[in-house]
């Protein structure tokens, strides 16, 4: 049961690097740094074509992955508290095989002096999605139901 | 009204969401195969309760479906666990490397 219960789960991956949390934080909030390691490879090529770090900017990666080709992530930076938090979308763009799940990006910096506690929480919003859409569903059914019913109330009237 | 999962890890997702259906579906897979009724015995569901259940697995590919004489019989379906095994799997591997690869960033600036 547990099994599968973890599949709705989010990803928590816990490190500890020893380096001062300014440091840690640097090297997400500074795109020269950033493009050094946020592909998982160093066979990948990356480009970081927009990396706009405030709250409600913007970010675009481009990832050339040899014999693969060239995928495309891109998300929103929803919040960020220097040296302790940063909170960002993450999507891939078409013709990826997950284009389009919308999940979120939470890396918490956890300040221990000479080192720092990095955690990261990649959350797949598809059932919040799911939820959304749904409750959007009724509310757009209910509402013809509404009209429905005043139309038939006009005539009898 | 239209309520489409178009995606199918949405699907997977939505199926997964509902503690009902998570009951049934770990039965399912504790018991390897189960008929609806056992499952309408088993738990205080009504049956159509569990046929609406079992239809949106079914829909997920997480429970595949055999009929058997008048008994529809379920058992688990690989697909849909391997559709959010893929994403979920795929981003594990993903943050792994890119944070070792964070550490030897972090450590080659410090020469």
């Amino acid at each position: 049961m547990s099994a599968i219960n973890n599949k709705i789960e989010p990803i928590v991956i816990e490190r500890i690097y020893k380096h001062p949390v300014k440091k840690v934080f640097d090297a997400f909030s500074h795109k020269a740094a950033f493009e050094q390691w946020v592909a998982p490879s160093n066979e990948i090529n990356t480009n970081i074509l927009i990396h706009e770090f405030k709250i409600g900017g913007q970010y675009r990666i481009e990832f050339t992955v040899p014999e693969v080709g060239t995928l495309f992530l891109a998300g929103e930076y929803v919040h960020i508290e220097r040296h302790k938090q940063i909170c960002f979308t993450w999507v891939w763009e078409k013709p990826d095989i997950h284009a389009g799940i919308n999940s979120l990006v939470t890396a918490d910096f956890l300040d221990h002096g000479e080192y720092t506690r990095l955690i990261i929480t990649h959350e797949n919003l598809s059932m919040l999605q799911v939820v959304e859409r749904h409750t959007q569903g009724w509310n757009g059914a209910l509402r013809r139901l509404d009209n429905f019913l005043i139309k038939l109330s006009n005539k009898q009237d | 009204m239209a309520i489409q999962n178009t995606n199918s890890l949405d699907k997977t997702f939505h199926a997964l969401g509902d503690e009902s259906r998570r009951k049934i579906l770990a039965m399912i897979s504790q018991k390897q195969r189960c008929t609806a009724g056992e499952l309408v015995k088993l738990f205080s569901f009504s049956q159509p309760t569990v046929s609406r259940h079992l239809k949106v697995l079914e829909n997920a590919g997480l429970v595949t479906r055999h009929i058997e004489g008048r008994h529809h019989v379920f058992a688990l379906g690989v697909n849909g666990l391997k559709e959010a095994d893929g994403w979920i799997n795929r981003h594990l591997v993903y943050w792994e490397n890119s944070l070792d690869r964070l550490g030897q960033f972090l450590d080659s600036d410090e020469k």
